[in-house]
Order: structure tokens, then C-alpha cells, then sequence
């Protein structure tokens, strides 16, 4: 069994960011994914991110999963890729499966990023191939440069179905329409503008009654929906098109965080059940860290703050950065990410994570 | 190539050239961008039913794209239920359409 | 909440579910009261066999065949699928040693009325192509079965409320109020429930459920670690037990005494494949107590064990790991008495890895000996003196 500093278990932005941190500090942290590509989710986000310009606003999500990586291997980083973490055990033993092989480690510190998975939305043809998360379809177009189909129907108009609808379009594809089951948008304004400016319209009140096809979908039938989100009949119309692609939120991938039966919550909000963590990120286990979308689904940018706070953490907690030093970082961090979590829909965010942190003092205490 | 290749694009440019191989869906030849996961080779192919289920053998496909769902599951190299989506091509690969669980070869089997 | 019940039974797993089935079918209308939910404990937690090949001759074997000649009636009776199968069972051999004791075991259950025989190398593979090379030969049984355990005890459950059954499920025991020697209550989480008549068929934790009866029941949990594989075709016939399983089952002191990895953790393979087609792999022997956790090293042995036989499973993924609690007894055969000194109380545990296969019988029996009815078999060996 080999023996680490720090494990992270996911290459995403959490999850490097935290690598990245703690090895500037002298941790020897080991990354392990079960993706043949390092980055996660970043290398398909080629849309810049907002806020301040510290926080990298402006700069495309795929950049920064570069400079990432390129920091990661310039600090020797040893980033497994391939790499499926399967369990962990009593004392932070992590197991590991890496291309049939079998790999055992016993970390000082586990850092869990793993992220998110998107969810489903089940319909009559709902399995149809042609139907998919709009995540796989960004994916095919940003990273494979593959088109998934030629017109497509995006279910959900928050930010990833408003994103995806107009890199869709700047791949070559043609979106027939958004829909959303909600009377009002589910994004950001600025990204719907994008979308309704090269003349795709988007259906608030709508939802995906069928997809038509036999072997794929050839068409969609969409209808109306009154208050209560049931379909008004009468208003059901049919779109030729070919690809479905659902955008109807995330759940945060936490199967590794009960394994070590750390406290967690459910905070719709943030996308079902998350672990509770300190202002450290750490869980009720000591520990046993958390970053990203794994403990609350949000942007990359807050994830890579949060990976950043834990890998400071880590360090400080490791003795490779003194008490002084790690408090001004992390204050630094703190008010970086509380300037993310602000505006309309950032300061809920804001507010279902200080909950978070309160669940986990209160735990503390009991 | 197909037109579903997006070879130029307003932010990233032209694509590479990269490095081309050749894979086998149902044993026709297939060009392949050496190191795309399987399921890109094949939607670049025109080819999107992957495999037919067990109990009803309806037509499934790439849907997650993170290699959760398993809804893109193949036989490959004579083995069944690889996920398409996360598996990078090879030379010479051999990828079958997968009917329900799938073709156990008896190499396989008594191996 | 208070409630008065003809009979309380502690468990709702397959035994605490077939006690209640045969009770209410013939009008005793019992309480289960589980703490978690129906087979939420061993019974949730095992492999799928009804197997008679790994059977001891003598009264294990005869209780084990009459169990599965009622396997057959319950699986039409309950009107549910369950997914029972009679497939077969084999019981792989790996040395000439292992050949000589499967010999006489074979013998000695032929003569106990068993339609079992021993198949050569070649026979063997016929059967199960994928059996390793090194096999040399096997024990084969046409009447070993297997049941969707889940199913079987839902089903049950279901059958049981039907016919007048109460269930109080996530609900603790946390008492037993014995006055002058009787029974007079069962304490809940949820309240007490007046009885003259409680069951204790709560599996590895039968002991805990005595002590609050000052009753010291031998049983011990034995923990068994089991794997999950990916959904395959069809690959494998039946059940596949290896000799090894035999003796880790019926000689813990010499496994134990055993210093490699299996040895240690009493490892020997069980192996089926479900309906879906799913392998389930077994598994450990460990007592550790009432720790339910897989370890490393558990799913390694358990793993290298079943690919040192099968070796094609080398290929196939396992999607899911688990434990469960076996209510181990010294001699390998369960408690099924009433209670000395507490009138009132009746014990039906201590199956440990049999409590799939033996729960039909068991909960006839349990009804013949509380209700004074005639037995299907002698009920000595069962009896909690023994030990």
C-alpha cells in the first residue's frame, strides 16, 4: 500500500485546483479520475466565465482547464488518469482500479471532487437514441467536434440548456427551439440574448410530451402547460427534429461521501443530498475534504475556489503552511467566492451553503 | 469525412489534423480520430443505435457522455457492455452492435 | 402506541417472514416488528442457493430436503414470481484430497436419500465450460435450486399480511417484560406490544433480543462478504460452490488455523448467476462482529478465489460489494425451541448460511411445535440444551 500526502479523487476544476494548491505549499498530492482525459467538465466549456477578472472572467472554461493542467505537471503532479476509485476504507484507504489493475493507498488527507451527473427526465420515447443529457452533447461537439445531430430540441432553459443551445449553433447545428415546463427563464439573461438573437425561440410554459421514431427520433411533440405544469390540450405541436437534448439540472455524485458515513443534508438548491462541510471544507470525518459540484451543484468558478480552500486547508493542516499564512489565504478565497454567490441566483446559492457550514458547527457541537 | 465533423469552428479554430485509424462497426470499416471515445467515431459515421436491451430490444444510444448511464454500452474486441462514451478508439477495433447482454465470444468464455 | 398481539416475531427477514406466513395461514395473526425493512438484514444480504449438495447427512440433509420439496408448493402457492429455479449445484474439487473427503460425503448423502454423484474432469466441464482447468471433477446435484432470496421473503411478507399479519417495520425491540417466568410484552421503539408468545427470529441478532430476556442464546454473527458482477449472458448453470466452502462451513478451527488470506478469512466460492445475469460471487467466513463493512482485503480474496476457478471472470467488472450477518452456531445447525426458563418465548434462529434454503421448513416447524401439531421431523437436534 503506498503511502500519500493527499489524495483527490477527481482531475476536475475542484479537484486539480486543490492538487494545485496544496502541492504550491509542498503537499505531494496524488489525482486520480476515472477519465481518460484530465479537466472534467472543463475542457467543454469554451463560453468565458463572468465575474470579477481575479476570478478569471473573461477567459474560456477550456483555457483555464489548460493553465490547470500545465500548473498541475509543472509541480509534478501525479495525475492518474483512467483511475476508478471504488472505495474507501477506515483510516483513508482508497482503492483503486487503473486500467485492470488493482493500486491501494493510505492518505494523510482525502480531497473528493467528483462532481456531478446530470439529470433525466422520462417521457414517452424518452430512451430513443437521439435523446441525451445536453452535457454528452456539448461534450460531442467541444471536445469530439462531432455534431450529435442536425436539429436539435433543448428541454431546459437554465444556463447549461441556454449555453449548450448556442454552442450548438456555433458548431454548425441547427436548434429548433428551448422549452422549459417554468413560465419564466431558468439562466442568465445574457445567455438567452445570445440564443434569441440568432432567432431560436424560446417556449417558457412548454414541455417534451413524446419523441417520435423508430430506430432515433425523428420528431418531438411539445405542448403547453397550465400553472400547475399539466399539458393544456389542444396546444400540442410536433418539431422535426432529430436530437433531444435534456438540460433539466444535476445531482452531485456523493456515492464515495456516504462510504465514509460523513453527515449529510438535502438541500434541493444545491441538488439533493450534499455533506455538510466547515469553512475548511472538511467533512464530519476528519479528514476527509470535499470541493465542487460534489457537495453543491454550481459553476466551475465556485468549484475552483473551493478545491483552492481545500488545498490550502490541507496544507495548514499538514504543517506545510502556518497558521497566519493559511488564515490570509483562505480569507482571500472566502471573499472571492462570496462575491461569485451574488445577484439573483448566486445569492441563494450563497445561502444554501452557509447552511451547509452551519449544519456541520451544529453537528459539531452535538 | 462526414459533414458532421466540425472541422472549422468560430472558437476553436480548424481542427487539428490529428492522427486517423480505422475501426470495425458490425464489421464495416469505419475512419476513426485516434483517441475520440468510440461513440464520436460512430456518430461521425452517421451511426447512432448502439445496442438493443434485453427484455424489450429497444434501441438505445449515447445519452450521459460521462460514463454513468451505460446506455452506450458495445461489444468490443469481443467484449460486451464496454461504455462507447468514455473509450477512446484503437486500431483495428472491432465494435459490434450489442443485442441485449451481449456476444460472449467462447474465446472469451473458455479463456 | 399500545397493542396486544396473539404472537410477536422479532425479524423480518426470510425466517421471521415464513414463521409468519405459516402462523397466519392457519389463523395465528402475529406482529413482525423489524428494525429496518423486510429483509433489511442477512436475508437482503446472501446468495440466491437452495442448496442441498453442501448439506451435512443426517438431520441438516433431511431438513434441507423437505425444505426443498416445500420450496416447490410455496413457489406456486404464493402466487408471486420469485424467481426459483432448479437448476442444479456443484461442488468443485481442486486436490485428490479434496476428492477423497467429497467421496465419502457423496456416499454418505446418496445413502441419506440425496440423487447426488461425483462427475470426472470431463463431465465437469461439459457442464460448466467455463470451470478452470486445474478442476478435477465435481459434485453434481439436479434438485439444488435457487430463489430470488429478496423476492422470496417479500412475497412471503406480502402472503403473511393477506392473511391477517401486522408489520412494524424500522421499529426496534428495545424489551422483553418477562414476569414470573412468562412473557408478558414486547417493548418497541414504537411502543409495547401485550403478548404471551414471542418469536425470536431475529438471525445473528437473536443473542441480543435473548439477553433482554436473560436468555443467553449461542449464536454469533459471522460476517459474509459477497460481490456483484456487470450483467452477463448466460454463462453458468446453476450454483457452484467449491469444496473449500464445504470445509470452511462445517471446520472454522481449521480454516482458521490456515495462514494465507483465504484461509484466514474463511474464504470459499459460491458463485450463481441471477436472472438478470449478474454473477454474485461468495464469499467470507469472519467473525467480527456486528460489523457489516466490506474490506479490501475481504473483496480481494473473495475475487482471486472466484477468478482462480472461473478465469473468465477476470474480464468482467464487478459493479457492487456487500456484507451480511450469518447467525452462526457451533454445530451449524439453528435453534428451534422454546426457551428454557421464559415461558412464552420461542427461539428460531442460528441458520447461518442456510436461512434461504431452510426457511420453508422452518417456519412449518415453528408452527407444528407452537401450536402441538405433528412434526415433520424430530426436533431433538434443534433443541437450544444442546449446547
Amino acid at each position: 500500500m503506498q503511502q500519500v500526502d493527499l489524495a483527490v479523487i477527481g482531475a476536475g476544476p475542484a479537484g486539480l485546483a486543490a492538487a494545485v494548491e496544496a502541492a504550491t505549499h509542498g503537499v505531494r498530492p496524488v489525482v486520480f479520475d476515472e477519465n481518460y482525459r484530465p479537466g472534467g467538465q472543463l475542457f467543454k466549456q469554451i463560453h468565458k466565465f463572468f465575474g470579477s477578472r481575479e476570478h478569471l472572467a473573461g477567459i474560456r472554461g477550456f483555457r483555464i482547464g489548460e493553465k490547470l493542467l500545465a500548473d498541475a505537471y509543472r509541480l509534478g503532479i501525479e495525475v492518474k488518469l483512467g483511475a476508478t476509485v471504488y472505495g474507501l476504507f477506515p483510516d483513508r484507504q482508497l482503492e483503486v482500479v487503473c486500467r485492470q489493475q488493482k493500486l491501494s493507498y493510505q492518505a494523510q488527507k482525502i480531497v473528493l471532487a467528483s462532481g456531478a451527473s446530470e439529470n433525466t427526465l422520462s417521457f414517452p420515447g424518452s430512451t430513443l437514441p437521439g435523446v441525451m443529457s445536453a452535457g454528452a452533447a456539448q461534450t460531442m461537439i467541444n471536445v469530439n467536434r462531432v455534431l450529435p445531430g442536425k436539429k436539435v430540441l433543448m428541454v431546459g432553459t437554465g444556463n447549461v440548456g441556454l449555453i449548450v443551445s448556442y454552442q450548438l449553433l456555433q458548431a454548425g447545428a441547427e436548434v429548433a427551439c428551448l422549452i422549459d415546463a417554468a413560465h419564466q427563464l431558468g439562466g442568465y439573461g445574457v445567455h438567452a440574448a445570445k440564443v434569441r438573437r440568432a432567432g431560436v425561440p424560446l417556449k417558457l410554459g412548454y414541455t417534451i410530451v413524446e419523441a417520435h421514431g423508430e430506430e432515433e427520433v425523428s420528431a418531438a411533440t411539445i405542448a403547453k402547460v397550465d400553472e400547475k405544469f399539466q399539458v393544456i390540450p389542444g396546444t400540442e405541436e410536433t418539431l422535426e427534429v432529430d436530437t433531444i437534448c435534456l438540460a433539466v439540472g444535476l445531482t452531485p455524485l456523493t456515492e464515495l461521501a456516504w462510504i465514509t458515513g460523513c453527515k449529510f443534508t438535502y438541500i434541493p438548491g444545491l441538488g439533493g443530498h450534499v455533506p455538510v462541510h466547515n469553512r475548511d471544507m472538511e467533512t464530519t470525518v476528519k479528514g476527509f475534504y470535499v470541493a465542487g459540484d460534489v457537495t453543491g451543484v454550481e459553476e466551475a468558478s465556485t468549484a475552483l475556489e473551493e478545491g483552492r480552500l481545500a488545498g490550502v486547508a490541507v496544507a495548514e493542516a499538514l504543517g506545510y503552511l502556518d497558521a497566519g499564512a493559511a488564515r490570509e489565504k483562505k480569507a482571500e478565497i472566502w471573499r472571492r467566492l462570496d462575491q461569485l454567490r451574488t445577484g439573483p441566483f448566486g445569492s441563494k446559492r450563497k445561502q444554501f451553503k452557509d447552511s451547509l457550514i452551519k449544519e456541520w458547527s451544529e453537528y459539531e457541537q452535538s | 469525412m462526414s459533414k458532421v465533423r466540425v472541422k472549422q469552428h468560430p472558437i476553436l479554430g480548424p481542427q487539428e489534423e490529428g492522427q486517423w485509424v480505422t475501426i470495425y462497426f458490425n464489421g464495416k470499416p469505419i475512419k476513426a480520430r485516434k483517441g475520440e471515445p468510440i461513440a464520436a467515431s460512430l456518430y461521425a459515421a452517421g451511426i447512432r443505435v448502439f445496442r438493443y436491451t434485453k427484455r424489450f430490444q429497444e434501441p438505445r444510444s449515447l445519452f450521459c457522455g460521462i460514463g454513468r448511464c451505460t446506455d452506450c454500452m458495445m461489444t468490443v474486441n469481443d467484449v460486451p457492455n464496454v461504455r462507447t462514451c468514455i473509450t477512446p478508439v484503437e486500431e483495428g477495433m472491432r465494435v459490434e452492435q450489442q443485442k441485449g447482454l451481449g456476444q460472449w465470444s467462447e474465446k472469451n468464455a473458455t479463456s | 402506541m399500545h397493542r396486544t398481539a396473539e404472537a410477536v416475531i422479532v425479524g423480518g427477514g426470510i425466517i421471521g417472514n415464513s414463521i409468519a406466513y405459516f402462523l397466519a395461514k392457519e389463523g395465528i395473526k402475529p406482529v413482525v416488528v423489524e428494525k429496518r425493512d423486510i429483509a433489511g438484514g442477512a436475508s437482503g444480504a446472501c446468495d440466491k442457493a437452495i442448496i442441498l449438495s453442501s448439506k451435512n447427512p443426517g438431520i441438516h440433509l433431511e431438513l434441507a430436503l423437505k425444505s426443498a420439496d416445500l420450496y416447490r408448493e410455496l413457489a406456486e402457492e404464493l402466487g408471486e414470481e420469485v424467481e426459483y429455479r432448479q437448476e442444479g449445484g456443484m461442488i468443485v474439487i481442486e486436490s485428490p484430497a479434496e476428492w477423497e473427503t467429497m467421496e465419502r460425503f457423496v456416499a454418505r448423502q446418496r445413502r441419506s436419500g440425496l440423487n447426488i454423484r461425483l462427475l470426472d474432469k470431463k463431465e465437469t466441464k461439459e457442464l460448466q465450460p467455463v470451470l478452470s482447468d486445474h478442476i478435477l471433477g465435481a459434485t453434481y446435484n439436479p434438485d439444488d435450486a435457487e430463489v430470488n432470496p429478496i423476492m422470496m421473503t417479500l412475497a412471503l411478507a406480502k402472503r403473511a399480511k393477506q392473511l391477517g399479519a401486522e408489520y412494524l417495520l424500522h421499529t426496534e425491540v428495545t424489551g422483553v417484560e418477562v414476569a414470573h417466568g412468562k412473557v408478558k410484552a414486547v417493548e418497541t421503539s414504537r411502543g409495547k406490544i401485550a403478548t404471551n408468545l414471542v418469536i425470536n427470529a431475529a438471525g445473528a441478532w437473536a443473542p441480543l433480543i435473548g439477553d433482554m430476556a436473560g436468555l443467553k442464546i449461542p449464536i454469533k454473527p459471522r460476517r459474509g462478504q459477497l460481490l456483484i458482477t456487470e450483467a452477463m449472458p448466460k454463462m453458468i448453470r446453476g450454483d457452484i460452490l467449491s469444496a473449500k466452502y464445504i470445509a470452511a462451513k462445517y471446520n472454522p478451527d481449521l480454516v482458521a488455523q490456515g495462514e494465507d488470506l483465504f484461509s484466514r478469512l474463511g474464504v470459499g466460492l459460491s458463485l450463481g448467476q441471477t436472472e438478470s445475469g449478474n454473477f454474485i460471487i461468495g464469499a467470507t467466513r469472519e467473525f467480527v462482529g456486528y460489523d457489516t463493512g466490506n474490506t479490501p482485503e475481504g473483496i480481494e480474496a473473495v475475487a482471486r478465489n472466484a477468478v482462480r476457478i472461473v478465469p473468465v471472470l477476470e474480464r468482467i467488472n464487478l459493479i457492487r460489494t456487500f456484507a451480511g450477518l450469518r447467525p452462526y452456531t457451533p454445530d451449524g445447525i439453528p435453534i428451534l425451541d422454546w426457551a428454557p426458563e421464559v415461558e412464552g418465548m420461542f427461539i428460531a434462529a442460528g441458520h447461518e448460511g442456510d436461512g434461504i434454503a431452510l426457511a420453508p421448513i422452518t417456519g412449518k416447524l415453528v408452527l407444528q411445535l407452537i401450536t402441538g401439531q405433528k412434526l415433520a421431523v424430530n426436533p431433538e437436534p434443534f433443541k437450544i440444551t444442546r449446547f
